[in-house]
């Protein structure tokens, strides 16, 4: 056994390249960047779509209500009110009264319910233009001065519909409510913003009154207050009431005075003038 | 007394007869006439009338040009708009 000669030779060399995961190729990390694009891109649309669909079933809503519905019930109205003229007995003239009345308050109804859903009026100015018209028609009736301060941009405070239906309900309760009960020869509507909240106020110089056993669902309590709150409650954004009452010295009489005020979130103003009476 | 002659536009067949009979009713009110549109008004529009009522969403044309051309015909004439909006943009258009 000789070990004198060594046998060598070159060693054996094997080339390989090991290939990258796939997640750690130069096209993946592209790939898929152009992959989030496209379905951000895809739901940005498709969420489009959606709100240009339901801004477009709203104004249908809005022109077929009033078209077919308000149409109708004007023509009731009216011929209620001819019927009545000419009705001979007491009876007949009160059922045509009623008649008459109920077509009317669907009337306004209605309206409030096409200018709630009407897409052109998803802002806070518009609530403000709808409540000064109402508070014009309302308390200039029976004498009462009245203010209405407002933000000067509201027409830039997005309100989303059903807040702004909420919200007007609430107020015109508030201001019916005034108009009948107080005994007020004035009052005040301040919409102002505290902080990131919208706060609205109205204040009269009557009799005043107190919200809690209504709110509690006492007897004692109006309905009247029980639906301004269960309003606010079930208004989204959070928007909630903070009714309350509290003693004030009324610049004539001296008695308290009712505060009612709505709160919602996410708006900034300074203050509008409106006023009449 | 004189009455005040008054002419209907209202596309809505019923609202306009209802409309028509409340001004036949109404002393004081002489409906001179109730139409469908503005351009079947313009045709029967008289000297006499003093007043038209006309919906402000009108079939074939919008109410802003119809009371172009009712003032176009009869510039002393009054013009009361009817509109259940409370759209600003429409209204002082």
């Amino acid at each position: 056994m000789s070990t004198s000669q060594d046998v060598r030779s070159s060693p054996a060399t094997v080339t390989f390249s090991i290939v990258p995961p796939f997640w750690r190729t130069a096209w993946f990390l592209p790939l898929v960047a152009l992959v989030l694009a496209s379905v951000a891109i895809v739901f940005h649309r498709a969420r489009l779509a959606r709100l240009l669909a339901l801004e477009r079933v709203r104004t249908s809503i809005a022109t077929d209500l009033h078209d077919d519905l308000g149409s109708t019930l004007s023509r009731i109205s009216i011929l209620s009110e001819l019927a009545r003229r000419h009705a001979t007995e007491s009876a007949h003239e009160r059922i045509l009264r009623e008649i008459g009345e109920t077509s009317r308050s669907l009337i306004e109804a209605l309206g409030d319910n096409i200018w709630a859903v009407n897409p052109r009026r998803d802002h806070l100015q518009s609530l403000v233009d709808r409540v000064c018209q109402f508070a014009a028609d309302l308390l200039e009736a029976q004498s009462i001065a009245w203010r209405l301060d407002a933000p000067a941009d509201a027409r830039a405070i997005v309100l989303e519909p059903e807040v702004r239906r909420h919200l007007f309900l609430i107020l015109k309760e508030a201001l019916n409510n005034a108009a009948k009960h107080s005994r007020a020869s004035a009052l005040t509507l301040l919409v102002e913003k505290r902080g990131r909240a919208l706060h609205i106020d109205i204040t009269d110089d009557g009799i005043g009154g107190s919200v809690a056993p209504a709110v509690s669902g006492s007897r004692s309590g109006g309905r009247g207050f029980r639906n301004m709150h269960e309003r606010a409650t079930r208004a989204p954004r959070k928007a909630r009431d903070r009714e309350r009452s509290r003693r004030r010295h009324a610049r004539r009489a001296g008695h308290p005075a009712v505060i009612h005020s709505g709160r919602i979130t996410n708006h900034d103003f300074d203050a509008r003038p409106c006023r009449g009476g | 007394m004189t009455s005040t002659r008054v002419l209907v536009v209202e596309d809505d067949p019923g609202l306009r007869d209802s409309v028509r009979l409340l001004f036949e009713d109404t002393p004081g009110f002489d409906c001179v006439g109730a139409y469908a549109n503005a351009a079947e008004a313009l045709e029967h529009l008289s000297r006499g009338t003093d007043l038209v009522l006309m919906d402000i969403n009108l079939p074939g044309e919008p109410g802003s040009k119809a009371v172009a051309r009712f003032r176009d015909a009869r510039p002393d004439l009054s013009i009361v708009m009817l509109t259940p909006y409370d759209d600003e943009d429409r209204i002082f258009e």
